[in-house]
């Protein structure tokens, strides 16, 4: 299993798992707004290099770091509105060419840039809403979450909006939307992120609705919403961060799980599906922090 | 044995991040368990009520938990500080003490459960007597030298909904009121109902059953008759049975003969408090809610009363813990909770003690009654004529008691004194819109007792002292005295006033500047013309005559505008002349009827110096975001105008964000408004993306307020015609609860 990375946004640090059965896992930081300091860390992203990034959502920076003893000490972003600036960045991804996309969530785009030296900035989207005569085309509201899929195309979840919004580009090129609907499977009620699952789908945690979503595409077909089967276990109570990972199915045979941050229950569970092609809970569930953890994003990367 | 107890139970929201941000699909919220938790605690050490044992439900936040564990420990050395399936904090004379597996196990008879609850049970209690301790377990004598806290959770087999992710169940703790002198103290928080009131009531039948078992396994039946059993908390049965009568689910659980929550412990709030429900519903008594939204779901069960037991003089709604309260470190405390605590003020059975055998003051118009009190003790008194009142207290043996008054409809905010007025030689003045109402004698100083006599007297009208106080709207018959003047002209007064009855009324500036307009009506019941009207206006102590009128015989009235705080005299003045000595109708006892009616309507909350409803603002139903998403919380200011005057914000900042469910106090903000035209409560949900949605409710008169149909929804309705309830403010895609009170009159 690859290290896995958890951000806990009450205790403004990110812990550091070698598997769900490390009752152990490493820590990064304190709380503040200097090197080594967090203020309310929430999306996680590992680079190519195993190198760790988070979005430091109360410092409105994007922090990198080589590993958890915080070497390698970098970061990007400073209260504002303008190029260069963020609002309350929820979460950071990185694209197949480590790119970073940023959700600024207070300033309602999204944002990429090259490295963290601000470099190639480019931004897409504006404050607004849908209304009955208007799709809002090209208008967000305190968007959370965004990753690029399979096909590099860019995944919003445009929170405020109640949608989940794919882009091909950041000129806003190619715009369609999962949502917003009153009821059914394109109902968001809450989302706070998305996340590529290695068969060129998405997955959406769609924390007020305690569920997944798993898109194959944003349009009608291929969606699976997902309140997994936990027997006598409690089932999803909110969450807000799901991620693929390399699993195997009950014949040994490769198969996608997901890895899923249940922020109020403070677990971190393994799904995958079961014989009967149901998502289920495989393997250990891990409870980390203790009581007073607030959990949000997770980050995998090399082992 | 001791001789007084205070107790008080307390739901206090205190739900944890987990809970909160699961309910508001929103891990941001802005999180104030901390801060209530300190405010809670501060006002439970600060109360003047004295509690001795604290019992507390819903504190599942940790950091809230350990806060009130903390802050309550020099106050309170002997807690119950956790309770889960595997788990029993404790403090014991102010040391920590855990409990887990095998001690639990060996100690207590507890098996190792797996624990798969999210949440503990919530429960915490405080008490300043210590519990009795039981032997240390065999191979646990070196860990616990001086033994065990008799403190057993029993966790409920079964919980629904939101219920199920704690562990909910009952605690029982034993304390020594004094050595010899054992007390059980049963807490709970039973099943809630999400939707309905009785939703779930099969699964709160069953938590009763297993507290019965519980008893019986502890305690022993029947309970030994010597031992206090106490049984609190939010037990969520709804007891007001306001709209629909006399609940079921109350009556199966705590109002059916041979059950043992009817027969050895009982709803002390109905069979002691009010003893007039429910075979008296509807009638004057107070139904004391307990939560936001005026149900009653918080309860203290407690042994029927005996000669050789404490007994509740007293229950009350503890309003100081929620609100009215000074900021804590610098920040306003909107609320504490959606809950309001319950106390009971108990002292050993005494004659007299509780309103249930309150001494019955005589009709007329002088009354005194000697009385003694011990420490801790009160007396109540009965009075069924409403009117003007003068009380007066006297220590007979130094010490200074005090007296309150209550009507029955409110017995927890006690009526002020009228305007700080007292009759020389009678007491201080008080105006009573309705009968039954209740005297309480005691003694501030809990430590203190002696002899006092109580002094009572009725304002006649016979001269200006004495003027009877007149409620606007409130016809008043006044039968007249036979075979004398109803008073003697006083030579003072520029014109001849002789042969008269004094009535006064009082008017009141009012927040607009605009006037008041008051009319005055007198007549003969019978429609004789044998009465004049004459105003007088007080002016530096002076009385002009302002207008006078009649004979009157059906209606005579008179009309007047002021903007000032004025007092005025109404005299029905026996028009002499046409009735000469030997005349029948000289000085004949007749009737006469005087009213008068006024444009003013005070708006109150608990500040109005008489009874009211907390003002107060409930997100009943969150904004709705585009499809109807209600992520995120709405983003409220309030604007607050007098006679289309806008005279008041309410910040966001100070108010916070609204979540479905969520309540904030206004009352750090309003006490009491005056208008003649309207009052207009508007909210404005801010949105960054978009126009400010707003959304208002225009109070009219209180006179039009009752028609007010799907906008206006009572809860209860005084004799004089004030008004408690609440109005829907309502956005379109959401709605908010305005709850105030509104009256035509104010003592204060």
């Amino acid at each position: 299993m690859p290290a896995i990375y958890v951000s806990d946004w009450r205790r403004h640090c990110v812990w550091r798992l070698t598997g769900l059965g490390d009752l152990a896992p490493g820590q990064l930081g304190r709380p503040g707004g200097g090197v080594g300091q967090f203020h309310t860390p929430c999306g996680l992203a590992v680079d190519s290099l195993g190198r760790l990034y988070v979005a430091d959502r109360g410092n409105h920076r994007i922090v990198r770091v080589d590993d958890l003893d915080g070497s390698g000490w970098a970061s990007f972003g400073a209260l504002g509105p303008a190029a260069g600036q963020l609002r309350w960045p929820t979460d950071v991804y990185l694209d197949a060419a480590d790119r970073l996309l940023i959700a600024d969530t207070g300033n309602n785009r999204i944002v990429r840039v090259d490295d963290l030296d601000g470099s190639g900035w480019t931004s897409y989207g504006v404050g607004g809403r849908p209304t009955a005569g208007d799709q809002g085309v090209g208008k967000l509201a305190e968007p959370t979450g965004v990753c690029a899929d399979g096909q590099g195309r860019i995944c919003v979840v445009d929170r405020g909006n109640g949608r989940l919004v794919r882009i091909d580009d950041l000129d806003g090129s190619g715009w369609v939307t999962f949502g917003p609907a009153a009821a059914g499977d394109a109902h968001l009620d809450g989302p706070m992120s998305v996340r590529p699952d290695a068969a060129g789908t998405v997955v959406v945690a769609d924390f007020g609705r305690r569920r997944l979503l798993r898109l194959d595409d944003l349009g009608a077909a291929g969606v699976e919403s997902i309140i997994p089967a936990t027997g006598a276990e409690p089932g999803l109570l909110g969450p807000t961060c799901a991620t693929p990972i390399a699993g195997a199915d009950g014949d040994g045979n490769p198969a996608v799980h997901l890895l899923v941050v249940d922020a109020p229950s403070r677990r971190l569970l393994e799904l995958a599906r079961d014989q009967n092609g149901v998502w289920a809970l495989a393997g250990q569930q891990l409870h980390v922090g203790g009581d007073g953890a607030r959990l949000y994003g997770l980050g995998a990367g090399p082992a | 044995m001791v001789d007084s107890l205070r107790i008080v139970t307390f739901n206090t929201q205190l739900r944890s991040w987990a809970m909160e941000a699961g309910a508001r699909k929103d891990p941001f919220f802005a999180e104030s368990a901390e801060q209530r938790a300190k405010a809670i605690a501060r006002r439970i050490i600060n109360s003047r009520f004295d509690y001795d044992i604290v019992a507390l439900n819903e504190v599942f936040d940790e950091d809230a938990r350990e806060l009130l564990a903390g802050e309550l420990s020099g106050a309170y050395p002997n807690a119950l500080t956790k309770a889960d399936v595997n788990y029993v904090g404790a403090q014991l004379a102010g040391a920590g003490l855990a409990l887990t597996g095998s001690v639990l196990l060996a100690a207590y008879g507890i098996a190792m459960l797996v624990n798969t609850k999210f949440e503990d049970s919530g429960l915490m209690l405080f008490s300043r007597f210590p519990f009795e301790r039981i032997p240390p377990p065999a191979g646990f004598e070196g860990e616990f030298p001086t033994g065990l806290p008799y403190v057993f959770f029993k966790p409920y087999t079964l919980a629904e909904g939101g219920d199920a992710s704690a562990a909910k169940g009952a605690v029982l703790a034993r304390i020594l009121l004094q050595p010899g002198q054992p007390c059980d103290v049963i807490i709970s928080h039973t099943q809630a109902a999400y939707d309905a009131d009785d939703e779930h009531h099969a699964i709160r039948t069953t938590q009763l059953r297993e507290v019965f078992e519980m008893v019986k396994a502890h305690v022993g039946l029947p309970l030994p008759p010597d031992r206090e059993l106490f049984f609190m908390g939010d037990l969520n049965v709804e007891g007001t049975f306001r709209l629909t009568g006399v609940g079921q689910e109350w009556t199966n659980a705590f109002n059916t003969p041979g059950l043992f929550f009817t027969d050895a412990i009982h709803d002390l709030w109905v069979h002691e408090q009010s003893p007039g429900i429910p075979a008296g519903y509807p009638g004057p008594w107070d139904l004391g809610p307990t939560t936001a939204d005026g149900k009653r779901l918080d309860y203290i069960l407690h042994q029927p009363p005996r000669p050789d037991r404490l007994t509740a003089q007293h229950l009350s709604i503890a309003y100081d813990l929620t609100t009215n309260a000074p900021a804590i470190d610098g920040a306003v405390i909107p609320y504490t909770s959606d809950h309001y605590a319950l106390r009971a003020d108990l002292a050993m059975d005494h004659p007299h003690c509780r309103v249930g055998t309150a001494f019955g003051a005589s009709a007329a118009p002088s009354f005194q009654q000697n009385g003694t009190l011990r420490p801790g003790w009160m007396q109540w008194y009965r009075f069924d004529r409403a009117g003007t009142y003068a009380f007066m207290v006297v220590g007979l043996d130094g010490q200074q008691p005090r007296f309150e008054v209550y009507l029955a409809s409110n017995m927890t905010i006690p009526m002020s004194q009228y305007r700080l007025e007292v009759l020389p030689d009678r007491g201080l003045k008080y105006v009573l819109p309705e009968a039954p109402f209740f005297v309480r004698v005691f003694f501030e100083d809990r430590d203190a007792g002696g002899r006092y006599q109580l002094r009572a007297y009725r304002y006649t009208g016979r001269n200006r002292e004495e003027a009877i106080q007149l409620l606007p709207h409130v016809p008043l018959r006044h039968t007249t005295s036979a075979t004398a003047p109803l008073n003697s002209d006083d030579p003072a007064t520029p014109w001849d006033e002789g042969d008269a009855v004094w009535f006064c009324i009082d008017t009141d500036r009012v927040d607009s500047g605009q006037d008041q307009e008051v009319r005055f009506q007198l007549r003969h019941l019978y429609g004789l013309r044998i009465f004049n009207l004459l105003v007088l206006v007080e002016d530096g102590g002076q009385l002009h005559l302002l207008d006078q009128t009649g004979p009157v015989d059906a209606q005579g009235e008179l009309v007047w505008a002021t903007h000032r705080r004025t007092r005025l005299y109404l005299l029905a003045k026996r028009d002499d002349p046409r009735f000469p000595l030997g005349h029948p109708l000289k000085y004949s006892a007749t009737d006469l009827v005087v009213e008068w009616t006024t444009n003013l309507t005070y708006l109150y909350g608990l500040k109005g110096g008489r009874p009211g409803n907390e003002l107060r603002v409930i997100c009943s139903d969150e904004t709705d975001g585009f499809l109807g998403s209600e992520a995120g919380a709405d983003d409220i200011k309030i604007e607050l105008s007098t006679d289309g005057l806008v005279g008041q914000t309410i910040s966001n900042d100070d108010i916070g964000d609204f979540d479905e469910g969520d309540v904030r106090s206004l009352e750090p903000w309003v006490q009491v408004v005056r208008y003649v035209e309207s009052y207009k409560v508007e909210l404005v949900e801010m949105d960054d993306l978009s126009e400010d949605d707003r959304a208002s409710v225009t109070i009219p008169n209180v006179g039009q307020v009752e028609a007010m149909a799907g906008t206006f929804a009572l809860m209860s309705k005084e004799a004089d015609g004030t008004l408690h309830g609440w109005f829907q403010i309502d956005f379109g895609d959401g709605k908010y609860r305005f709850h105030c009170s509104l009256a035509r009159w104010l003592p204060i």
